[in-house]
């Protein structure tokens, strides 16, 4: 019962953050299994779903920091991309705007949630983590910076890059279909 | 003050995004993800305490360990790495909760001990030019293979740059 309450809630944060199914239903057993450790304080507590969230929020930027960190070396060798926005225009932002307006306009819920899934799963990592944890997650630019170990400015210019790059994606996608 | 244009419209960005993301709907568990997690916490009940992590042992079983690698700790320190022999002194009257993780702890110590006379009596015998040269050698392909690896992945680009 306590596990049927919560674990869409738990893949769903994990999915999201990780854009892996496989990867998500292992966070999400891990999860679980940490909370079995603990079930006795658990069941007693009000704000269970709080600390589901919060493990399960840990438990995913772990499994993607161990990946970055096993990946860092070669990819970035070069400064890191994201850490200026001067490439990033005024058109680019009204472009998004306009293009988020209508995009997704007269679509039917299952065709729209597909859509906004396939473009938010081909961002970057990095954009798409920084989008994930201000939007769903309602974390502070400045908690994703220490979420995430890196500095203010990279994290809003990944998120400002996430928006632009997930309204294109959506451009692309529509373009496609 | 005039309110900046370009905040303007990155907070009109911000806000279709979140208008964006909050009208899909929410990812739905697998449904068979109850009975994983179900099988998963079964066999974690009946994983043996020994098997499991060292904090999670019993009381006893944690200080017999902690003793036990103070005390191998302190035998390869001072050139005695504790024997098959010396430990059986140790395990001729064990508690009975611990017999057979210090028989596997014994097989183990066995082992070790047997490749400890191997790999010093082998490098006893090898002269110091054989040492350095092989570490040389050891350093260059390591070195080698590194640079290729690093070379073949820059090539065919990241996986998190080059979606």
């Amino acid at each position: 019962m306590f596990m049927r309450d919560y674990q869409d809630m738990v893949f769903a944060s994990a999915r999201r953050l990780t854009a892996s199914d496989a990867t998500a239903q292992d966070i999400t057993q891990d999860v679980f299994l940490k909370a079995w450790e603990h079930f006795a304080s658990l069941r007693e507590r009000v704000g269970a779903g709080g600390w589901l969230k919060t493990v399960t929020l840990r438990l995913s930027l772990n499994h993607l920091s161990r990946y970055r960190r096993r990946w860092r070396f070669f990819s970035e060798l070069s400064p890191a991309k994201g850490a200026s926005d001067q490439d990033i225009g005024d058109a680019d932002v009204e472009f998004a705007v306009s293009t988020l307006d209508t995009v997704l306009a007269g679509l039917e819920d299952a065709q729209r949630d597909a859509r906004v899934r396939a473009a938010l799963s081909q961002l970057p990592d990095a954009q798409r983590i920084a989008l994930v944890l201000f939007h769903y997650e309602e974390r502070s630019y400045q908690q994703i910076a220490a979420d995430l170990e890196h500095s203010l400015a990279k994290v809003k210019s990944d998120i400002l890059r996430g928006r632009i790059g997930l309204a294109r994606l959506l451009q692309e996608i529509e373009h496609g279909a | 003050m005039e309110p900046d244009p370009v905040d303007e419209m990155q907070a009109a960005l911000q806000q279709r995004v979140s208008r964006v993301l909050a009208g899909t709907a929410q990812f739905k568990a697998p449904q068979d993800i109850e009975i994983t997690v179900l099988c998963g916490i079964e066999r974690r009940a009946h994983v043996p305490w020994w098997r499991r992590r060292v904090l999670e042992w019993p009381r006893l079983a944690q200080l017999a360990f902690l003793v036990t690698g103070i005390a191998a700790a302190l035998g390869v320190l001072l050139g005695r790495p504790a024997t098959p022999a010396a430990l059986g002194i140790v395990l001729r009257e064990p508690a009975a909760v611990l017999r057979q993780p210090a028989a596997d702890l014994h097989a183990t110590l066995s082992v070790l001990a047997v490749f400890h006379r191997v790999t010093d009596t082998v490098a006893g015998s090898l002269p110091d030019d054989v040492w350095y040269g092989g570490l040389a050698l050891c350093a260059a392909a390591y070195l080698a293979l590194f640079l290729l690896v690093a070379l073949g992945y820059r090539l065919l680009q990241s996986p998190l740059t080059s979606r």
